[in-house]
Formats: structure tokens, sequence, C-alpha cells
């Protein structure tokens, strides 16, 4: 089972970043949902292998068999799942507030023309960091 | 306690003083110098009290602050601290008094001046009365702060500010420098002040070593040791009284001092090797100093790098004096050399200001024939010469007995080792001592008028009281205006300072008897002789030799003409090349890493995570320890073959889709199969979550898509290198996940949890979820925080109980850690990880409140639909409204309402709970929202949604705050059974409060949201 989940967070991750690393704002978003599942599996992937395991809910005696599973990534990934739709919404709120303001969803239109491609550019409204002149380099 | 309060008020008598004078007002000029002299004065004086009270070296005990992290008030009153301080205050009184002479009545100069002034002081005096290190450090930032705040004196002067941040700049990364080294020592030794550092000594390990080179380093910074040095002449724009007594005197020496007071500690240990490195860069900043002061034209200029030349000496002979002389150290703390030093730089630089102040030069040519312009500058050209001649340590002064010590070291090291470093630094030693005697001559010459016009260089014109040049010369227009004193006191206190401290001097170089008397005490370098030699009686030998060597070679410099054009100092362009390389280096560091993009940083931030795992793994054998049969042909296995598989083929899927419908079907898919993958890895807290939060997840998705534009086929850059980005990081996180599942010893360590091992923190919570079997049973005197329980079958008896352990001891209470609950997942949620999850309700209170910030109106930033795209000329309806819909929602959404309360009480016990149960209520009112529309939510719910979260986080603070209104730490929770009737009871808990908290939260976040896109779409 182990196998199979690594697999799985494995693939789960590569495809997400591969769509966070795209052009169109949705596709990232969308790398990013995944990414949460990505997550959250690759936490529970740490609780060692189910199979022939019962839920971490205790019987009468109140003492545990031994055979319940790790409990504590469950906790984990449970808020994660909450919290992790939350943030789905604020980022899609963002996107949809993004796409009212700039009628686009192409992140390389949002960054502005890029510095790297276009040197010589010098109209370009991106802001120059540390653009100041040098201090005089005498002393008295 | 007393004597820490006798040392307190000696260190903060001149800051308070200082910051009183800032409640006068401006034109209170005498009153303001009377007490800021009062300052010193006073510091003095405790000093003196103290000393009388408790004597040198008296066992200080220290005030503790935070023990846990060596942060103690903890000073000491020793031989080199107490000189320092005298030092400090005493100087500290006569610039005082020279300041309010050298800024004449300038009402808003003084008013300034001072508080700075008495800042530095302060910052001084804690230097040298500090023991503990982060003390020390402290004060030792603020005399770099009061002397930037000096530096950059005239705010105006782009060059003194410049000069001002250089000057911070080089010390304070020295102090931070140092800061390392003595955590080092500190770690190393246990000790975390000087005095109990000497006393546990080190035993040399590189580690060692590297503290000390940091120190040395800080050290170095501070006391302007070659290549740093080049702040200390840049100091120099600062006012002339600042010059000579920061500069010269005292500040320069702290990192002398800080070398002297770890001397013993690296003294005893001469296998300690380093000590050469303290000797050559000393040899190196000392001659180098002398030869630069020798090329320059403006008094402070030369001042200053005679400075930078007597600090060198001063650690070089640290250095040297590290070899063992009749079975003691060479020299303990050079009192003398210190002392002497500011004996006659301090009267140099005085004179210096007041030289200018009455001639309004400070060009050593233009000053020719001083003397014989009589009156104030005659005294002034006299006092002048006699303390170069002190520079030149000319035999009758202490300098002259403070050279002979040095050279009584350097004479001994070579006797003992024989090593012929010694007769490089008998070179460098004489070569200063000539140097000196140059200047000395050439100085004199000038001011007696003996040398012919155009000697040395013409230089640049100064204006006296601003010390930056001017293009021409100040027109007695300026002269008039520049504010002078009237009388004959303040004027002649521009000099009479000097001669005070001239007069020490000389007294104490012709009886050397008087000055023992003063200083015997606390000086400790007299191993070689019995008494101070007297002038006449300077032992023959070497060293007799050396000062001679040196007063030849000098006096042929001097009188040559070779040497006399002005050269500029090579190593200022140190600090610009620096600044420039920060400045420009990281614009351009700023403009490869910061571009703008996405993408960059996530690919730099992944290449950094894969980078970093395949760094940690390459190195580590052992940590993926697959079993032998990884059971992959097992029957059990087959669900999760076709969960994974569902997954996986989502995942893929997901890129290559592009129409938005198709894109939630496969969002919903992936999140389909997280479920039954949940439900496969015995979690169905987490499958029941995750199931709700699909459902709701979905109708969020096609909300929001409906509000954005379809994708338009674009073609995506660099697809190959975005595919190996990710494969790279698929592979890292398949590693990492299969190491996590799969580690075994000694990977996964064994925590311990009230001293009793466990094998991970998971079977903690197991173990105690319910009742709390590791804290059960426990003597009455272990018991903390109240909560006491007599067992199940008494009438005041709370909790739930295990069966009594037999080997209980009769008079057992029992404490009760455990959250009474069976479904562990909830109890950690809400008992022993309550704070945690408390966080996490505020986050998703703070997410929807940020939805509807974002979404709440149009603004007229929003730009209008572009020409293409298809606008919605009519008002869309969320709603989804059939019939059939219509008459099921209505019966089940009250149903499914009451479902979720039943999956929130019976929560603590079998699968379920406050998120569950809020998810499970949520998607029931978000159906009913998108089958009656807004309006009829709005009557429905009880509470507007932003009513709900803030209930919920109420219920869930208010929670915590019950136990700690009960004497119990924050959310300490409590439970028990309540009867129903005759046989059923209810097992209640009071985190029962909490997770309603927790319910209402998330019934309002998701609600809230959903509602608000909704209305998004409907506009």
């Amino acid at each position: 089972m182990i196998l199979l989940t690594a697999l799985t967070v494995g693939l789960i991750f590569g495809v997400s970043i591969y769509m966070l690393l795209g052009k169109e704002l949705k596709s990232i978003a969308m790398g990013v949902f995944l990414l949460g599942h990505g997550a959250n599996l690759a936490i529970i992937a740490a609780s060692e292998s189910p199979i022939g395991k019962l839920p971490p809910v205790l019987g009468a005696s109140g003492q545990p068999t031994g055979a319940e599973v790790d409990p504590l990534p469950q906790a984990l990934i449970l808020t994660a799942i909450v919290i992790g739709f939350a943030v789905q919404a604020f980022v899609l709120s963002l996107l949809v507030l993004t796409w009212r303001r700039t009628r686009t969803v192409d992140i390389d239109e949002l960054a502005g023309p890029d510095p790297a491609t276009q040197p010589q550019h010098k109209d370009a409204t991106t802001t120059r960091m540390h653009e100041e002149q040098p201090v005089p380099t005498s002393t008295p | 306690m007393p004597q820490v309060v006798w040392l307190l008020g000696a260190i903060f008598a001149p800051l308070v003083l200082g910051l009183l004078t800032l409640a006068l007002p401006r034109r209170a000029i005498s009153l303001r110098t009377g007490i800021a002299i009062l300052g010193p004065v006073a510091a003095i004086a405790l000093l003196a009290g103290y000393l009388q009270q408790y004597g040198l070296n008296a066992a200080i005990p220290s005030i503790d602050w935070a023990p846990a992290m060596n942060l103690n008030l903890a000073l000491q009153a020793d031989q080199l601290g107490i000189f320092f301080a005298l030092l400090v205050a005493g100087i500290g009184l006569l610039i005082t008094i020279y300041a309010r002479a050298y800024f004449g009545p300038a009402a808003d100069d003084l008013y300034r001046f001072f508080p700075s002034l008495h800042l530095f002081m302060t910052a001084m005096l804690g230097v040298a009365l500090a023991d503990n290190f982060f003390l020390l450090l402290v004060f030792w930032e603020l005399t770099s702060i009061s002397s930037f705040l000096l530096i950059g004196w005239e705010r105006d002067d782009k060059l003194a500010v410049r000069n001002a941040m250089q000057a911070f700049i080089v010390t304070n990364v020295g102090g931070l420098t140092m800061m390392g080294g003595l955590i080092i020592l500190g770690v190393i030794t246990g000790a975390w002040t000087f005095s109990g550092l000497i006393a546990a000594g080190v035993t040399s390990s590189p580690m060692v070593l590297v503290g000390f080179a940091l120190i040395f380093i800080g050290a170095a910074a501070k006391s302007a040791q070659w290549p740093l040095h080049f702040w200390l002449p840049g100091a120099m724009a600062a006012p002339t009284p600042v010059s000579a007594y920061l500069h010269s005197a005292t500040m320069v020496k702290a990192g002398v001092y800080l070398v002297g007071r770890l001397f013993p500690v690296y003294a005893g240990n001469p296998d300690l090797a380093g000590a050469a490195v303290v000797t050559t860069i000393g040899a190196i900043t000392m001659v180098l100093g002398a030869y630069v002061a020798l090329r320059r034209s403006d008094l402070k200029q030369i001042f200053a790098y005679t400075t930078v030349s007597q600090l060198g000496l001063l650690m070089c002979m640290y250095g040297v004096g590290r070899l063992q002389f009749h079975g003691q150290p060479n020299l303990i703390w050079d009192i003398t050399q210190i002392l002497n030093h500011a004996m006659y730089k301090a009267p140099l630089f005085i004179l210096a200001g007041a030289v200018a102040h009455v001639v309004h030069t400070r060009e050593l040519p233009a000053l020719r024939g001083l003397i014989r312009l009589g009156g104030q500058k005659r005294i002034m050209a006299i006092l002048m010469i006699l303390a170069a001649y002190a520079l030149a340590a000319g035999p009758l002064t202490i300098s002259f007995i403070a050279k002979e010590f040095f050279y009584y070291g350097i004479a001994h090291g070579l006797e003992v080792t024989g090593h012929w470093g010694y007769y490089l630094l008998i070179g460098a030693a004489i070569l200063t001592g000539a140097f000196n005697t140059a200047i000395f001559i050439r100085i004199t010459r000038v001011l007696l008028g003996q040398v012919e016009e155009n000697t040395f260089a013409q230089p640049a014109e100064y204006v006296a009281h601003h010390d930056h040049p001017v293009d021409e010369k100040p027109s007695a227009e300026d002269i008039d205006v520049d504010p002078h004193d009237h009388g004959w006191f303040w004027p002649s206190m521009l000099w009479v300072p000097a001669l005070i401290i001239l007069a020490m001097q000389y007294i104490g170089g012709i009886i050397p008897g008087a000055y023992e008397a003063l200083f015997g005490g606390i000086e400790r370098s007299f191993n070689y002789f019995d008494k101070l030699p007297m002038a006449w009686q300077a032992h023959l030998g070497l060293p007799l030799y050396m000062s001679l060597a040196g007063y030849a070679l000098g006096a042929v410099i001097g009188f040559a003409p070779v040497f006399t054009t002005v050269i500029r100092d090579v190593h200022d362009r140190i600090y610009p090349a620096f600044y420039d390389l920060v400045v420009y280096g990281g614009a351009r560091l700023f403009r490869v890493f910061q571009t703008g993009h996405f993408r960059t940083y996530v690919a730099i931030t992944v290449a950094a995570i894969v980078a970093l795992v395949v760094w940690t793994a390459s190195g580590i054998s052992g940590y993926l320890t697959l079993p032998e049969d990884l059971g992959l042909a097992d029957v059990r296995l087959i669900p999760g073959y076709l969960v994974t598989l569902l997954m996986c083929l989502a995942a893929i899927f997901m890129p290559m889709v592009r129409q938005r419908a198709s894109r939630v079907l496969v969002l919903g898919i992936a999140g389909t199969a997280a479920t039954a993958l949940y439900y496969l890895y015995s979690a169905p807290d987490l499958a029941l979550t995750q199931i709700s939060i699909e459902v709701v997840s979905l109708v969020l998705f096609l909300l929001v898509l409906a509000l954005l534009p379809d994708e338009a086929p674009a073609k995506s850059p660099s697809r190959p290198l975005r595919a190996v980005v990710g494969v790279a990081i698929g592979a890292v996180m398949f590693w990492l996940t299969l190491m996590a599942g799969t580690a075994t010893e000694p990977t996964r360590v064994t925590p311990a949890i009230d001293g009793k091992p466990i094998a991970n923190l998971g079977e903690y919570f197991l173990r105690n979820s319910l009742y709390g079997i590791d804290t059960l049973a426990m003597s009455p005197s272990q018991v903390f925080g109240g909560v006491i329980d007599r067992g199940p079958e008494h009438p005041t008896s709370f909790g739930t109980h295990p069966p009594v352990p037999e080997n209980a001891p009769a008079d057992a209470v029992y404490l009760h850690k455990g959250g009474g609950g069976a479904n562990v997942v909830n109890v950690i949620l809400v008992d022993f990880r309550g704070f945690d999850t408390m966080g996490e309700i505020t986050v998703l209170s703070l997410a929807a409140l940020g939805v509807w910030t974002l979404l709440r109106r149009p603004s007229r930033h929003d730009l209008e639909p572009l020409e293409d795209e298809p606008v919605r000329k009519t008002r869309v309806d969320a709603r989804i409204s059939t019939l059939i819909l219509r008459q099921a929602v209505k019966f089940l959404v009250p149903l499914a309402i009451v479902f979720s309360g039943f999956i929130f009480f019976k929560g603590h016990q079998t699968p379920g709970g406050g998120f569950v149960g809020g998810l499970v209520a949520s998607v029931a009112l978000v159906v009913f929202r998108m089958t009656f529309g807004n309006e009829a939510l709005r009557r429905w719910l009880p509470l507007p949604e932003y009513g709900l979260i803030a209930l919920g986080l109420t219920l869930a603070v208010s929670t915590g705050l019950v136990a700690l209104a009960a004497g119990l730490p924050f959310l300490t929770s409590n439970n028990g059974y309540m009867p129903l009737g005759e046989t059923e009871k209810f097992h209640w808990a009071t985190v029962m409060f909490f997770d309603a908290g927790v319910f209402s939260v998330v019934v309002g976040v998701t609600v809230g949201m959903i509602d608000a896109l909704s209305r998004e779409v409907e506009k």
C-alpha cells in the first residue's frame, strides 16, 4: 500500500508542479488544489500500511489494542482538508478579482514586460530597484 | 546588590544628566554646561565611592534577569575595568568643558551635543564595567551608535554622513562577528561572563580558536587595525572634541580593552596558536599608521593615523606579551600604554581643534610660525610641541616608559624564542618610532617657523569649525559670525584641558614615583622592574638601542626633504568597493531572482527542495529500508490498486483538459479518489470530511468558473523544462513518502512523554485519549492544577475511569489527562491539540473575511469587459430550481441538519465531530441556497454567516477561558457521565462547547463563501 501511495504522491506532485509552471492562472490554481491532495496523501502515507488495521476509535476497554492506525496524521489532515477548501475559495476569489481588474488570466501579461527578454526597453514601467547614484568615494 | 547599584549609578549618571539637559531652555547655556559637567563628575564620584566602600576586585553579586538564557546583570570592577571607567569619565569631564569652549555660545550645537556625548560616556562606562558577554555587547553597540551620531554631526554634510555610515558599518560588522565569537566561547565553557571565563579557562580546540579569531576581528574593527583601520581617519569628520574623546582616547581602545580582558584566557594557553596573527596585524597597523601620518597635512588626519599606529602597537604588544617571563606572563594588562596614549593624543586633538578655532585652518603648513603670533596662539603652539614630544616618546614622559615596556617585551621575546620574526618586529618598532619622531620634528619646525614655505605640499584649505573643505579662505565676515566667546574663561578652556592632561604626562614621566603611586596598583606589567625605570636610568640594552635608533632615523627623516608630499591611503577604497558590491551586486542578484514571474519563483523553490533532499539523502544510507516483501500480490491490496489508479488517472488528465466543466469533473474525481484512499487508510473521519468538502468544492468551482473566461489555447512556455522540474519533484516526493512510511530506527526517534517512552506520538494519543492511562495513578504530592479525583465510586467523582490498577496505592488520586473520548482523531483535534485547532478555525474565519472583502462590490479599478467577451445582458440566476428538487430539498435539508447534529454529538466517541458535522450541515445549506436562493437562506439561518463565525470563535475561546478561570491551563477539559433515566447515561465532555464552536465556524465560513460567490454570479 505504501508503495502505491508513494507512487501516487510522486505523480500528483509532479503534475501539480508542472501545472504551477504554466502560463494560465486557472491551471495554476488547479495545480495548487491538486498539490493539496498530494500533501495530504503524503502525510497519511506516514502512518504505516493500513492493511489489516482498524480506525483509531477505541473500544470499551479504553486501551489501544495495537491494531489501530496512527491517529496523528489523520488529525493533521482533517484540518488541512477544511483549510484547503477555505484557501481554494480565497484563491478563486483572487482569480475573479484579477480578471475583473485586469481582464487577463495570463501570468506573463500580469507580470508586465520581461526585463530579461527586453533589456533595452527603457520606458518599461517595471519597478527598478536600487537605481540610486553611487556615493562619493573620497575621504576628507 | 548595593555594589551593583553603585556601579549602575556610575554608568548611567552621564546619560541621565545628559538627557536632562534636553529639558532646559535652548538659551540656558551655562546651566546646560553645568549639568553636562556634572555627568562625568557624578560617574567619578560614584566610582570613587564604590572603591572606598568595597575596594578593587570585590565580588559583585549579579542580578539575574533570564538565567536560563545567560542574560544577567553581571558587572565587574577589577583593575582593568575601573581603570578604563576612570579614564573614560576623567577625559570625559575635560572634553565636556572643552566642548563648551569649542562650540562657543552656539545654543543649537550644545543642545544636541551633550546628550549624544553623554550617551557615549554611559556606553563606554558600560563596556568597561560589564562582565556578562551580552551586557558588554549591548554597550559595545551603543558606543558604535553614539559614534555614528557624532561623526555625522554635520547632518547636511554628505561626506560626514557617509563617513559616519562607514564607521558604523565597519564597527558594527565587527561587533556582530565578536558576538559570534563570544557565543562560541560561552557555549564551550559554559561561562557567560569574563570573570567566569578567566576562572574556567579554555583548552585549545579548533572551535576555541575560531571563537578567539571572531572576537579578534571584532576588536580589530573597533580598534582600527589594518586593513579595517580606514574608518578612523574618516571619523575625523566629527567635531574635534569627539575626535579627541571617542576616536583617540576611549572608544577605539575598546577593542584593545577586550583583547586585554581576554588576555589571561589565552595567555594561559601557550599552545593556543594565533598570537602570531595578533602580533603581525598589530605590527603592520603600527608601521602603516605612522607612515601615512607622516604623509598627511591636516592636523586631525595626522593624529588620526598616529592613533591607528598606536592602536596597532597595543595589539602587537598583546601578541608579544603572551610569552612567559619568570613564570609569569610578559604582561597582564597594559594600562600604562593605554593611559599614555590618552595623555598625549587627547591633548593633540584638543589643540588641533583649538588652533583651528583661532586661525581657521588645521593644515600644518599653514600654521607656519604660529608660536610667534603671541597670546593664546603661542601657548597652543608650545603645548602642541610638548604633546608631539610625547608622541615621539622622548625621555621624561610616560610615553617613554610605556615604549620601553613594549621594547622590553620584544627584546625578551627574542631572547626566549630566538624567532626570526622578532627581528622584523624590532625593525617595525624602530621604524614606527622614527616616523613618530619625524612627525614631532616637523610639527616643531613648522610651529617655530623654521621651514620654508611650500616645504610640504600645498593642501586644501579647511574651515576650522566645520571640519570640511571649502573653496575659499574664510572671510573676515565668516570669522565674525563664528561663535566666539568673549572674556577670558571659555577661550582659555580651549587649551587648559590639554594642559591638565599634558601635565600628568610629564609629571608621571619626570617623577615615576608619582605615577606609580597612582597607577602602580592597577598596572601589573612590572615584571621586568622592581620599580619604574627613571628616564635617566634606562636600562642599557636592546630596548634603549631601539629607542635611540628610532630617534636618530626620525631626525634624519624629519629634517631631510623626503616623504613630504601628501598621499592618500589606498585602504580608503575598501569601503566604497564594499558598498558598491553590496548595493549593485545586490541589485543584480535581485534582478536574477526576482523576475516578477511566478514561474521563476516556483522553479527556484522546487529546485532548492530537490537539491536539499538529494544532498541530504546522498550522504546517508539506510534511510530507506523497504521490507523484503512488499506484499504487492496481497488480495487485500486490490482496492488500493484501483483507487490509486483512479487518482493517478485524474492527475494525468488534469493538465490535459481545458474545458472548464471537464476540469471541475477531473478535480472532483481526484477528490473522490482521495476519499476512497482515506477510507482504505482506516480514516473514517477523513473520508467523511473529504466527501463533504468535495460537494461544497464542486459548487464553488462551478460558480467561479462561470465568472472566468474559458482558457484560450495558449502555448505554454518550455514544455520540456516544466516536465523535467515536474519529474524531479515527483521523484523526490515519491522517495520522501516511501521513506516516511517505511522508516525504522534510527531515523524514527523514540520520544518520551511524562518520562514514559512511547513508540510514537500516535501511540500516546491512543493510550490517553479516553482515560489518560499514562497519568492515572499518582501520589498526592504529584498532583498539580487541582484536578483531583478520588476514584470512580466516590460521590465527588467525575471523569471516566478505567479499572483501578491492582497495585495502586490506597491514597492514590487520579489526575486525568485523558480526553474522555474514544474517537482519537476528534480528541486530538479538540483536546490534545485544541489550541492548534483554535488557530485553524481562526484561519478559516480569516479566509472567509478575505473572500468577502475581495468580492464585496465592483471597484473603480475594475476594467470594462473585453470587446470579444460575451457580456451577460441579463441577470443570471444561480438557482437550480426544478420542481422535484424543490420538493426533495424541503424534506431532505432539515433531515440533513438533524443528521449533522447527530454526527457532531457522537463525534467524540465515533467518527464525526465539529468539522464533519459542520460540513454536512453546510452541504445541506448550500443545496438549500442553490434551490431557493439567497433571501430564503437568510430567512432560514438563525444568524448571518459572520454571526455564526463570531459565535463559534467566542465559544471556542470561552471554553479555554473557563479552564483558565478555574486555575487550570488554557483549554483544559473535563468529562463525565450524566445519568439519563434509570439505566442510560450520557457521556459529556467540556470540549463539546469547543467543538460546537468549530461546527459554527465551519458552517459560517462555508455557507458564507458559497453565498458570496453565488451573489457575484447573480449580479
